[in-house]
């Protein structure tokens, strides 16, 4: 069925049609651990956006993104990729895939070149010359060997492969965590520039809101294993505003938190325009302690 | 496929380079030795007096039982520890190292069936590891054909190491790696793990399994009936891996012969022997031997159980069968452990 039309950031008119990724209601324990990663987790990433999944360290943001890749089994719930459930069809699923690790893991005594080969090997329709066209602009030589690569050029090398297996759907499971800035920019620009090239739906997950600030259309803010937060950006932004705490009745108010200089302010539902809109970082950090402040009160009521 | 052959040579390559190596100098090693044994041409000279009545071969025969004793001893220990060895230096990182080093995340990711990354990893090694031990085997077949004088048949543990048998135990240690290392995702436990399984079964699930199914084919038989009609030992002690509990010719079990007693009224008799030469062919050998034949010489005197040389191809093909039933079970129960693994 389609819906009525959304905007990508890439400017793109989209109609809406099946998300390309759905989580419904996925949990998931580890059993080693006996810890919870992902809790009631729902969520839809619309065709043809970009999208910050954000949250601190341990929120279950790599574990949400195995269980796509099906690298994870949920406990409970389930995942599709483009209506497809890994579990049933990981073929299906994984070919319409391309995904990024966190380690970004390549083959340390393989070249640039080899790593390219090695993924036509092991990915049907994999284009092997546009792979070896996207390193060749970033400069990095394909003789190279992986394990001589700065962390910068492996992540590179990691997307261009991921890139190059036309995949529909890009995962990125916080590629920018070890990259300098600069890196970090390059890094962002080849993603953007091929998902507008292509229509892509990516994902990228991040703790470092300002990485995926200028790139990202949706945001998803997952705190604590739950979706605390699933909307576009501009729209998250133009619906919330910050103030005083105490200013406003305590349903408007999300949370409240101390911004960088030790200030204290309220993250408020509101569209009140004298009152100054949140930054991303301030509208993440606002729900970030939302989650933390519920999961604290639930644990004194059940204490 | 030559493609994913070759990368799978590329990461693996310490592995793969040292393995080819080990074997190709234990193939070299035991042709020369095949060939310097082979040379010495022994085969009816040594048991057979020259024109002038006396036994001129006796050094090179001297110097081929040096090089049986040496050179061929150490090429034959080779033959039946490197096929194992390199079984399990191939099989094990095949899926352990990919885990290790969470290369897994990108190979799992851009497969779209774990189970044909396994098969591109698998097939080449396997490739590799059968044409080293064929050749092993060749070569191994080669040494105790060169080392075959006279009626004695190798016993069962020598015929295991070299043709078939050898291939067999080798991709069959592959096999137990492979699936060790999938199960641990760690390659040094791994490896140990599995050498401690095909160790086991080597030492002691071999001679069980021979001892089961091949208990009522053993025979008894004295020592100089034995090698005089070919009759080899079962492994290296002869009726050590079989039941020795049926009363031998004296009545105890395992059949024991009163050797110290007999040498104690020999000595008695003719002194003490001369010092021993390959032939005894000296004339103080000759005087000392034919006051010992006044001696009452029992014919049964060394009586054990084997099984006959002749009952080989059977064995061999036991342990065929096995080796290649455990490491193709092994290889088969890989796919689902590969299947439902997590990367790291």
């Amino acid at each position: 069925m389609t819906e009525p039309a959304t905007v990508s950031a890439t400017g793109v008119q989209l109609p809406r049609t099946t998300p390309a990724l759905e989580a419904i209601g996925v949990s998931k324990r580890y059993r080693r651990t006996g810890s919870w990663a992902l809790l009631d987790a729902d969520l839809e990433v619309p065709e043809g956006t970009i999208t910050a999944l954000v949250g601190p360290n341990g929120a279950g943001k790599s574990t949400l993104i195995r269980t796509w890749v099906g690298f994870e089994r949920p406990s409970r719930g389930r995942v599709l990729v483009a209506g497809i459930d890994p579990q049933e069809d990981r073929a299906g699923a994984v070919a319409r895939i391309g995904y990024v690790s966190q380690s970004t893991a390549l083959y340390r005594g393989l070249t640039v070149a080899e790593h390219i080969r090695l993924a036509g090997t092991l990915r049907p329709g994999f284009d092997d010359q546009a792979a070896q066209g996207r390193i060749k602009e970033l400069a990095i030589p394909l003789s190279q060997k992986a394990g001589s690569l700065s962390g910068g050029q492996a992540a590179q090398v990691a997307l261009c492969i991921a890139l190059s297996t036309g995949a529909p759907i890009l995962l990125l499971d916080e590629p920018l965590a070890a990259l300098d800035p600069l890196a970090r920019h390059e890094f962002l620009n080849l993603l953007v520039a091929a998902v507008r090239e292509r229509g892509a739906t990516a994902l990228l997950s991040s703790h470092i809101v300002s990485d995926v600030e200028a790139v990202c259309d949706q945001l998803v803010v997952l705190a604590l294993g739950r979706v605390a937060l699933q909307s576009p950006i501009r729209e998250a932004i133009a619906e919330h505003r910050l103030g005083p705490i105490g200013s406003v009745a305590e349903e408007q108010t999300v949370a409240t938190f101390a911004r960088p200089g030790g200030e204290p302010i309220a993250l408020i539902r509101s569209s009140d325009a004298s009152l100054p809109p949140p930054s991303l970082e301030e509208l993440v950090m606002g729900y970030l302690a939302a989650a933390r402040s519920s999961a604290a009160s639930s644990d004194r009521r059940a204490a | 496929m030559l493609r994913a052959a070759w990368l799978t040579f590329r990461m693996h390559r310490f592995e793969v380079v040292m393995s080819a190596l080990l074997m190709a100098v234990l193939a070299v090693s035991v042709l020369v030795v095949s060939s310097h044994l082979t040379d010495l041409d022994i085969l009816g000279t040594c048991w057979s007096e020259d024109e002038s009545g006396t036994y001129s071969r006796q050094p090179v025969c001297e110097r081929f039982w040096d090089i049986v004793g040496s050179e061929a001893g150490y090429a034959k220990a080779g033959l039946g520890l490197l096929a194992p060895i390199v079984g399990l230096i191939l099989g094990v990182p095949i899926v352990a190292r990919e885990v290790e080093l969470r290369t897994t995340s990108l190979a799992w990711s851009l497969a779209l069936r774990r189970g044909r990354w396994l098969l591109s990893r698998l097939l080449p090694m396997l490739v590799l590891a059968t044409v080293g031990f064929v050749i092993l085997g060749w070569a191994g077949a080669g040494l105790f054909k060169a080392m075959e004088v006279g009626p004695v048949s190798p016993s069962l543990s020598e015929v295991a190491s070299q043709g078939p048998t050898l291939v067999a135990r080798g991709l069959m240690a592959l096999g137990i790696g492979v699936l060790a290392g999938a199960v641990m995702g760690r390659t040094m436990p791994a490896f140990l793990i599995a050498a401690v399984a095909v160790i086991a079964w080597s030492f002691f699930g071999v001679p069980t399994v021979q001892q089961t199914m091949f208990a009522d084919r053993a025979v008894w038989t004295n020592d100089v009936n034995g090698y005089r009609d070919g009759i080899g030992p079962l492994g290296t002690v002869a009726g050590g891996e079989f039941d020795t509990s049926k009363p031998g010719v004296d009545g105890e079990p395992g059949a024991r012969f009163d050797y110290e007693g007999f040498n104690r009224q020999l000595v008695a008799l003719c002194g003490q022997p001369p010092e021993e030469t390959i032939y005894n062919d000296t004339p103080e050998w000759r005087s000392w031997q034919a006051c010992a034949e006044q001696m009452p010489y029992p014919e049964d005197m060394y009586w054990n159980k084997v099984v006959p040389a002749s009952t080989y191809p059977d064995f061999q093909l036991m342990e065929l069968a096995v080796d290649a039933g455990i490491g193709g079970a092994a290889l088969v129960l890989t796919f689902p452990v590969v299947a439902r693994r997590r990367p790291s």
